[in-house]
């Protein structure tokens, strides 16, 4: 008997190991005759002997293998094949939902921290092929439902009293919308008026923010509005003073 | 319940080597033959089943490192719990002793004079 | 250099723990999330603030008898806004309780609120009648069977009860019989500020077309005290 045929005839005892577990065994048992052959070879003992003693020393290998199965027991074993088969079966399952979770916290980020990037005041002019005199961020916030909105741009063809008066214009306001659990979807729908009652003309943006083109008149303000369903009718929630400039 | 019995009793001794310092099997098995003066001569490999045995348990913890030989090799490590339950075994097994030599010291037929 | 070992393997209970832990882990992250619904009442929250009406207190529910493979339920909920009847049915592999909860708005100055919300179910070809398997081929998906709610809540104490009228198209060329039903008191469902709810079962019945239904109250004295189209458009009739 050898080293190596003393380690398989443990083995043979062992019913059920992980790899990993077998490796850690026989490194350790090896390991161990390995320390006694050589202390017996320093000793003067010639291979053959120091070898043959070493094994003796270790007892019969069967026993050893028997007691140590006795130390593995298969049912955390099988514990953990069930854990980690529930862990995949449940990432499975849930993997579309944690993608759009993953989806709503970049959009809860860009919301709150950089609101251009979802829209702004300058693209939707583009779109319409306008020039902005005046762009101006503000900090107007409001709450809907148990979301958080916030007007952060204005944005004004021309804000003077006499440009209005011959050529009119637009004015444009964006707003940007976050849930209080940053990865829920914002609900609920918000719309602006000018105080004269006109619907904005042109619109973009999603759930987390929105930008609008209204049309108005000189000296108007803007509102801010929530469409009740169950009312059937549109609620102010926030009335925004526009930055028109004042003749000399 | 004889081999409960040596089980335990090679599960105090081991736990009292590790109260020490960390050690691998080998050095136990030397350390053992050391201090009980060869009075303690296991079977070497029998020594593996008792301390992964204390390891499942939590009594002790095991990490890989190199040896002063140079070869790596399994330490163990004696946890708070092992210690605990060394301290309460340690107690238990000298209940036990004293008992035993109480009764011994009452046998006439023992009696050195 | 060193060579890289295997890591030593951890005891196989406390291996074992760990990874039950994984599993308990994404349950708890996918709760806090709503990524997967574990109760109805963890949907009927999320509906109810997709359409601002938190909170509602639950008046009833029962099971969905359309619904026979996974387990469904319909309830009627409500505040002081407006009256909701959801439908949810639990799919362990479908996000689990999912649903959505139709609303009718409160209407203070009538004698009642009345919503209505049917559901539908696709016949199979052996619910079908022989002599009309021949239509089975053309007309299979417009074959249905709904199942149909009026619900709401009586808004003026002057009102001793309530009479539904529904009045089912034809189901493939054979007329549907028309149901009335009388809701009185005895009928009514109270909430816990006492608003008096109900919820009328119609059906199930079998049509291809368009149903008609009327909510109408009457007062103690037997005088009619207005009339309402719960179905399409509702609207009440003056």
């Amino acid at each position: 008997m050898t080293r190596s045929t003393y380690i398989q005839a443990v083995f043979s005892r062992l019913k059920r190991l992980t790899r990993r577990e077998r490796e850690a065994i026989r490194r350790e048992l090896d390991g161990h005759m390995e320390d006694h052959f050589e202390a017996l070879r320093e000793l003067g003992y010639d291979e053959t002997e120091a070898e043959e003693r070493t094994l003796a020393a270790m007892g019969d290998p069967a026993e050893v293998g028997r007691a140590l199965d006795r130390q593995y027991p298969f049912r955390w074993l099988i514990v953990k094949w069930a854990a980690q088969g529930l862990t995949v079966l449940l990432v499975l399952v849930l993997l579309s939902g944690w993608w759009d979770v993953l989806g709503n916290l970049a959009c809860y980020a860009r919301a709150r921290l950089w609101p251009a990037t979802i829209a702004n005041v300058e693209w939707l002019a583009r779109q319409s092929g306008r020039e902005l005199e005046l762009v101006q961020d503000m900090d107007r916030e409001f709450r809907l439902g148990t979301a958080t909105c916030r007007v952060w741009q204005i944005g004004l063809e021309h804000p003077s009293e006499q440009a209005m008066a011959e050529k009119g214009g637009m004015t444009y306001v964006a707003v940007s919308c976050w849930e209080d659990k940053p990865w829920a979807e914002p609900q609920g729908s918000v719309e602006v008026y000018s105080t004269a009652g006109v619907k904005s003309t042109r619109s973009m943006g999603g759930s987390w923010g929105m930008a609008w083109e209204i049309p108005v008149t000189f000296g108007d303000t803007l509102r801010v509005c929530w469409y009740d369903e169950l009312a059937h009718q549109y609620e102010t929630l926030l009335t925004v003073e526009l930055p028109w400039e004042e003749s000399p | 319940m004889a081999r409960k019995q040596t089980m335990d009793h090679t599960q105090l001794l081991v736990l009292s080597l590790l109260a020490g310092e960390d050690m691998y099997g080998y050095q136990m098995i030397v350390e053992l033959a050391r201090r009980s003066d060869h009075t303690f001569e296991m079977k070497e490999g029998t020594l593996y089943p008792v301390l992964h045995g204390l390891e499942r348990s939590g009594a002790v913890e095991a990490y890989e490192q190199e040896a002063p030989t140079g070869r790596v090799r399994k330490y163990y490590h004696l946890t708070r719990r092992g210690a605990a339950f060394l301290k309460e075994e340690a107690r238990a097994w000298q209940t036990y002793s004293g008992a035993v030599n109480a009764v011994l010291r009452a046998c006439p037929a023992l009696d050195p004079a | 250099m060193k060579t890289k070992r295997p890591k030593l393997p951890m005891p196989r209970r406390r291996l074992a723990l760990l990874w039950l832990l994984v599993p308990c882990l994404l349950l708890l992250a996918a709760y806090v999330t709503d990524v997967y619904c574990f109760t109805p009442d963890q949907v009927q929250r999320m509906e109810e603030k997709r359409r601002l009406l938190e909170p509602m207190e639950i008046i009833w529910q029962a099971d969905a008898p359309w619904e026979q493979e996974v387990p469904a339920l319909i309830r009627l909920t409500a505040n002081d806004r407006a009256v909701g009847f959801s439908e949810y049915d639990f799919r362990w592999w479908y996000g689990g309780w999912q649903g959505y909860m139709s609303v009718a708005p409160r209407e203070n100055g009538r004698p009642f609120t009345a919503g209505y919300i049917w559901q539908r179910r696709q016949l199979e070809e052996r619910e079908v009648p022989e002599e009309m398997a021949s239509l089975w081929e053309g007309y299979h998906t417009s074959l249905t069977e709904e199942f149909v709610y009026v619900y709401g809540c009586v808004e003026s104490p002057e009102v001793a009860e309530l009479v539904v009228e529904f009045e089912p198209s034809e189901f493939l060329l054979a007329p549907q019989p028309s149901q009335t039903v009388r809701l009185t008191a005895a009928d009514w469902i109270i909430g816990t500020d006492g608003t008096a709810y109900f919820v009328c079962p119609l059906g199930p019945t079998r049509t291809a077309r368009s149903i008609v239904c009327y909510v109408t109250a009457y007062g103690a004295d037997g005088g009619e005290l207005g009339t309402r189209s719960v179905t399409g458009m509702g609207h009440w009739l003056e």
